[in-house]
């Protein structure tokens, strides 16, 4: 920042240091001596307006006076008890801030202090010789003083220099980064500018209107600049064509009919539109161009001029049909996924279908079969024999509930499972009284109603809450009364139902895979099942948005819940 | 009227399950006369009295069918279909009796015609039970129109 325009102040003025003093102001003189009767003289002899006159009559006086003000010129007696006008001299010299202040020596005689005077040097120091002339003192005093005023001047000029200097480096500098601001705003500007320019001349290019117009009665066609760029042809200078140039361009196959609506749109006087395909001649390239007309007619009515404009639209076009083939691939696509997905849900049906007629028939003549023989010849086979044939029976019944299970699973996965609003208030006093195996238990059932109405399918919600409550009833110590109380909970705007048994209960080590297919937690002798219920529980709940989970410290019972979306109430 | 002698026509090509509901009817006391059709086709040419069915003496026309579903040649159904278009046999009482409850079958059989749709039961205990119930029910109390189907 500190550069050439720093001017440094004048060597011997402090400008921080000097007087606040104006140019008119009277100039300080200190006048030194132990006799008052000496300074009243002095005082006589100097007396004008432009002086004022401060006496000391020591030199402690004068020090202190020295400290407090400042002064043009120091006249000082070195004749004077306590420290002399030599040594006072001395210590003035060495102050920095007194040093410049020139003195007059008052001596009385040519004597050893005129040696030290002289080795002060002129001009800072002089010497009157007593008694004073007071012409000469006068006179010196006024030259002091005069010196003393060009310096003050000087400060203050300099002072004001110095403000104005400052005043403009800081205006420069403020120009200067209003400047870089400006320059830099200019660049982004540019750059921008650049950038939009860019693209105004490619949407320009990109979309540019040829023009032209066509004369009805003397036949002239006249091209604009724009057009000839269409064209691909070399502009002529007064944009004139012949009707052969346009319809030379245009490809063979395409000009009847382009012709034709042209014509059209003069007979009419009206506004025509058209499309067709050129050979732009400076390239070859096929161009799709979109060709708009109107006809303006004279005071008679009668067609005079035909201006039109041809756009040329071949990327148009051209990105039109990727956007189109794009969606057609993307439709077919789909279509063929869907065809697919469909194909694999048919043939899951047909599956299942086969599964549930085909794989059941063998297990139930499995089952009828053994007890028949067990019926008919029982008491021909023994007891050993007798409880092989019950074996095989068992199996086979477990193998048929593993089917349906099995069954239900794979529809439960795939089969439509549109939601509405549930009453679990209606529905679960009707699984209670309905399913064959909750009855069959004599369980003890608590409905803690009113249960909150839930969003799912009544069909999954009924095989998932039978499933629920079919495990409560089951699995029970021996001789126990199974007791299963149904609860229902709001939570963060979803319904829980809790389903809580006084049963055997789930080791918290067992309860993360207790929700999978086929598993099973407790032996099969004493607590029959395929390991699917829960499973088809999970699956459809989460089908139908919600979710499932137990809490069971593995002793005192399990308490299952289902979790599901509250219906939208009704407004 | 109640139905006593009249005729039973089981429709089931599975042997074995032919065998566990002759056995489950005549534990049941179920004593009509049975008749058997093992397929589709079959249950059609004897219900129309053709072909090897030509003897009403010999295959009278039933008052109640036992149908399967999964059938060769010509599905349940396609039976219970056809017999739904003979205006002469719509006195006859139809059952689905088959392995699996399909929701698209259940609607099917009743749009049909079916009067009742029963899972064959996995177990000879249930059978009998079942076919228990429908003695009471069908043979016991239900009333029946007194003329009979013209043979």
């Amino acid at each position: 920042m500190n550069d050439q325009a720093n001017p440094a102040p004048p060597s011997q003025f402090d400008p921080a240091a000097e007087p606040s003093a104006s140019y008119d102001s009277p100039i300080n003189i200190l006048i030194v001596d132990d006799e008052p009767k000496n300074l009243t003289v002095l005082e006589t002899l100097l007396e004008d307006p432009g002086y004022r006159l401060v006496r000391a009559e020591s030199a402690d006086q004068a020090l202190l006076a020295l400290v407090v003000e400042e002064f043009a010129l120091l006249i000082l007696d070195i004749r004077m008890p306590g420290m002399n006008g030599i040594e006072l001299a001395h210590m003035i010299k060495e102050r920095k801030k007194t040093a410049l202040v020139p003195i007059i020596f008052l001596t009385a005689y040519y004597n050893e202090d005129q040696h030290v005077l002289e080795g002060y040097g002129s001009g800072a120091v002089d010497y009157l010789h007593k008694p004073v002339s007071p012409a000469i003192l006068r006179s010196k005093v006024a030259i002091f003083a005069e010196l003393y005023r060009k310096r003050r001047e000087c400060v203050l000029a300099n002072r004001a220099l110095l403000t104005e200097v400052t005043e403009r480096r800081r205006a420069q500098e403020q120009l200067r980064d209003l400047n870089e601001t400006l320059k830099q705003r200019v660049t982004e500007q540019t750059k921008a500018l650049r950038g939009s320019e860019e693209r105004m001349r490619m949407a320009i290019e990109a979309t540019a209107v040829g023009i032209w117009e066509w004369n009805v009665l003397t036949h002239a066609i006249r091209w604009d600049a724009q057009l000839f760029r269409i064209y691909g042809i070399a502009p002529t200078p007064d944009g004139f064509v012949r009707y052969s140039d346009w319809s030379g361009a245009v490809l063979p196959e395409d000009l009847p009919e382009s012709e034709r609506i042209l014509q059209d749109t003069v007979r009419r006087c009206g506004l025509g539109r058209r499309e067709f395909r050129i050979h732009r001649r400076n390239d070859g390239e096929v161009r799709d161009i979109e060709a708009v007309e109107t006809v303006r007619t004279n005071e008679h009515g009668q067609a005079e001029w035909v201006l039109g404009t041809n756009l040329d639209v071949t990327e148009l076009r051209k990105a039109q049909k990727q956007l189109k083939a794009h969606a057609e691939t993307l439709e077919k696509t789909v279509d063929a996924r869907t065809a697919s997905l469909r194909e694999t849900i048919e043939q899951l049906e047909e599956f299942s279908y086969s599964v549930a007629h085909d794989l059941r028939a063998p297990l139930r003549a499995m089952q009828g079969y053994a007890i028949a023989v067990l019926t008919d010849y029982g008491d021909q086979i023994g007891e050993e024999g007798k409880d092989y044939l019950q074996r095989i029976s068992n199996a086979a019944q477990r193998m048929d509930r593993l089917t349906s299970d099995t069954l239900t699973y794979s529809k439960v996965a795939v089969v439509p499972m549109p939601r509405e609003s549930v009453s679990l208030d209606k529905l679960i006093p009707v699984i209670i009284q309905h399913y064959p195996q909750i009855e069959a238990a004599q369980a003890e059932i608590t409905v803690a109603s009113p249960l909150l109405p839930v969003l799912g399918n009544e069909i999954w919600l009924t095989q998932a809450i039978s499933n629920l409550l079919g495990n409560a009833v089951k699995f029970v110590p021996q001789g126990t009364t199974p007791q299963v109380r149904v609860r229902s909970e709001s939570r963060d705007g979803d319904v829980r139902l809790w389903i809580e048994d006084n049963g055997i209960g789930i080791k918290p080590e067992h309860q993360t895979r207790l929700f999978g297919m086929f598993e099973r937690v407790h032996l099969n002798e004493k607590y029959e099942g395929t390991g699917i219920g829960l499973a088809i529980v999970r699956k459809s709940i989460e089908r139908m948005g919600g979710t499932v989970g137990l809490e069971s410290d593995g002793e005192t019972g399990s308490q299952f819940w289902i979790q599901l979306p509250a219906p939208q109430k009704k407004s | 009227m109640k139905m006593h002698n009249q005729t039973i026509l089981l429709v089931e090509d599975n042997e074995d399950d032919v065998f566990l509901i002759k056995r489950a009817l005549k534990e049941a006391n179920i004593l009509n006369p049975l008749q058997i059709a093992v397929h589709g086709q079959y249950a059609i040419d004897y219900l129309a009295g053709t072909g090897k069915y030509a003897d009403r003496v010999q295959h009278p026309l039933p008052s109640l069918i036992f149908l399967d579903l999964k059938l060769p040649f010509k599905h349940g159904l396609e039976v219970l279909k056809w017999i739904h278009e003979q205006p002469s046999l719509d006195k006859i009482l139809v059952i689905v009796l088959t392995s699996s409850s399909e929701e698209r079958d259940i609607q099917q059989a009743y749009r049909l015609g079916a009067r009742s749709f029963l899972v064959k039961p996995p177990t000879t205990a249930m059978l009998l039970e079942l076919m228990l119930s429908l003695k009471n029910y069908w043979m016991k109390y239900n009333e029946y129109p007194a003329t009979p189907n013209p043979p």
